[in-house]
């Protein structure tokens, strides 16, 4: 018993390049996974967006009950036996494994039967950030209760607080492009060394994970990772001293943020390697610097 | 596991010392009626951060509180969910990366500490502590502090500006107060009751009715709140979750000895209270309105409304309560508890 990935779906192609906002390719993802498994939003438990950068800013409501209502999963109070709760997880980079783990605590304790993790970044007021380099991109998952024997097996959670000034965004009152008028800014700050010490961060978090769960790297036929920052999967190949089950998702116009895990495992769902995987990890990596990594057994 | 049994153990607050009192947040402002306003919305004044005040120095204050009054230190904390709707620095400046619970539990000598970001509209606290119900129950670990810090009455600046008739959207944005709080849940052999959490629900048919923003001509944000609707469909819809909510806990409404609705205006939680005692055909012992000095703080309300009523020595052990939570979204939920020994913790006892 356990919870089960039923589907994956992620948007856009990573060789486009969309000018599509989060919410619109969000609601998309997520019809994408319905469509597909055949399932449906009336039963639908629980929905939690991962995104981080969203249209406007928006702080209110949970960008997870806009698009609730979005997809028609039991917007009103009836049927009482059909309800959806929703609400957003904000983990930084982390945060789809982060709103995987809460559905499979759910699931695990018997209070949902299926649960919904949807991602979605796009430049919140166009053109108006500094140095944010992610593309519009959205992924969805569908989590669901199964009785076979596969599902989640454990999560992790690691932060190096040593690295907090590594990565910072924040929304700024200042002036804009030499202008004398202020604008409310979206500015990234991302230090040079951060991709180095994601990926030291990311591999001793892995060591520790591997040791307690009494797994070995040559176990492991799949790991599935954050995406961004840029060339974090090549190098964990390369410092791992393995090939093809580390995940990357090339992604020419620019980063992928909040989604890169979904990217990574739809990539791997369409070319057929999840399906012959029966160890995966999960390992995501976000500003904190922090990593959360989840083990799923088939 | 599951048999766990799990209960708040100790609440903090933290008020910036500055208030502003309705009449003068009000007074510039020429439109028909605004002079009633303090009168329906029972709000005589808020709490308002000075300039070294914000989002992250509440919720810390809070945290720093709730571990004075608790038998945990920062260290023992286990797991640490920041639930705020604003995450505030310095001047507005709103921070996104990273996690604001890293800076939080860092902070309140929790670095060990898991830690998770939520955001759930005004139920975010409420959320953080469903989750860290089940946490504490399947044994991922055996306490949480859930912390928020609301500095948010910069959305009543923004209202102040563009406000012209009694019917603007941005009214509600007047009865906003700034306050953290923080409460540590946990579980322990020989708890006798339990938190029973219930009813959890997104009526996403009606995300629309309130939505906040960034704004484009000021620091901060603004929100526009169809405040009449979002007061009827709450009342009308919640009934039956809370009906369930009772049920579940074996009790009747009239065996609540405290009701603690999410506090908006007085006018909205006396005219709910009226709805309830039809629909249920009797009456909780009280229903408590606290918003006179406080205003609406948001994902706080509840908390600083328990944190008032212990100092002021009015719970006593075993009483009956129960949190009702209306948020935009429209987020319904319930959390009923009975008073346990932090009636010892709080007031002129402590």
């Amino acid at each position: 018993m356990g919870t089960k990935i039923e589907i994956v779906s992620s948007l856009p192609h990573p060789s486009t390049k969309s000018r599509k906002r989060a919410l619109w390719l969000s609601k998309k993802t997520a019809e994408l996974c319905f469509t597909e498994s055949g399932l449906k939003p009336i039963d639908l438990d629980m929905l939690i967006f991962a995104g981080i950068y969203r249209e406007d800013h928006i702080g209110e409501p949970s960008i997870a009950s806009l698009l609730q209502k979005e997809i028609g999963a039991n917007p009103e109070v009836f049927p009482l036996e059909n309800r959806t709760f929703s609400f957003d997880v904000d983990t930084g980079g982390c945060s789809l494994v982060n709103a995987i783990q809460l559905v499979d605590g759910f699931i695990s304790s018997g209070k949902i039967s299926m649960g919904m993790v949807i991602t979605g970044d796009s430049e919140p007021f166009r053109n108006l950030s500094e140095s944010y380099n992610f593309i519009s991109s959205s992924s969805s998952i569908i989590l669901t209760y199964t009785t076979e024997n596969i599902g989640f097996k454990s999560f992790k959670s690691y932060t190096y607080l040593e690295f907090r000034e590594s990565f910072k965004s924040y929304i700024a009152w200042k002036n804009w492009k030499r202008k004398s008028r202020k604008k409310n800014v979206l500015v990234i700050e991302q230090s040079e060394s951060y991709l180095q010490e994601c990926l030291d961060c990311s591999l001793k978090s892995l060591a520790d994970f591997l040791i307690q769960n009494k797994l070995d790297i040559k176990d492991i036929d799949l790991i599935i990772p954050s995406q961004s920052p840029a060339g974090l999967p090549k190098l964990l190949e390369k410092e791992l001293n393995i090939s093809g089950i580390v995940v990357g998702v090339d992604s020419p116009y620019g980063e992928i943020h909040t989604s890169g895990p979904g990217f990574a495992l739809n990539k791997a769902w369409e070319n057929g390697k999840y399906q012959k995987a029966r160890n995966i990890i999960f390992l995501s990596v976000g500003a904190g610097i922090s990593n959360i990594l989840a083990w799923y057994k088939k | 596991m599951m048999n766990r049994k799990v209960e708040f153990e100790s609440i903090g607050i933290c008020l910036p010392a500055k208030r502003l009192l309705t009449k003068d947040l009000v007074k510039n402002l020429k439109i028909p009626a605004i002079n009633k306003f303090e009168l329906l919305t029972g709000i005589k004044e808020r709490r308002v951060c000075s300039d070294n005040e914000n989002s992250l120095t509440l919720a810390v204050g809070a945290g720093l509180d709730c571990i004075k009054h608790s038998k945990f230190s920062g260290e023992d904390i286990q797991l640490v969910i920041s639930c705020s709707i604003t995450k505030y620095l310095e001047n507005y400046t709103h921070h996104y990366e990273p996690p604001f619970s890293i800076a939080i539990k860092t902070s309140i000598g929790a670095d060990k500490a898991i830690n998770l970001d939520i955001s759930n509209a005004c139920a975010g606290m409420l959320t953080g502590i469903m989750i860290a119900e089940d946490y504490i129950k399947r044994g991922v670990v055996n306490n949480c502090m859930v912390v928020s810090g609301e500095n948010i009455t910069g959305l009543g600046k923004h209202a102040l500006k563009t406000i012209k008739t009694p019917l603007s959207l941005e009214l509600a944005s007047l009865t906003l107060g700034d306050a953290g709080a923080a409460v540590i849940l946990h579980s322990e052999e020989g708890l006798s009751n339990s938190l029973a959490i219930s009813g959890f629900t997104t009526l996403s048919g009606y995300s629309h009715l309130c939505i906040a923003k960034q704004s484009r001509r000021m620091p901060g944000a603004y929100m526009r709140t169809k405040a009449k609707k979002i007061h009827d469909v709450s009342i009308s819809d919640s009934g039956p979750i809370v009906r369930e909510a009772l049920q579940n806990s074996g009790l009747s409404f009239s065996q609540i000895d405290y009701l603690i609705p999410h506090q908006t205006s007085k006018s909205a939680m006396i005219s709910g209270s009226r709805h309830y005692a039809n629909y249920f055909g009797e009456k909780p012992g009280q229903v408590v309105i606290n918003i006179k000095e406080y205003g609406n703080t948001a994902s706080t309300s509840h908390f600083l409304s328990l944190y008032t009523l212990l100092n002021e020595g009015r719970f006593k052990k075993d009483d009956r309560i129960m949190l009702l939570c209306f948020a935009s979204g429209l987020i319904v939920g319930v959390v009923i508890f009975t008073m346990n020994d932090m009636v010892d913790r709080y007031g002129n006892k402590n």
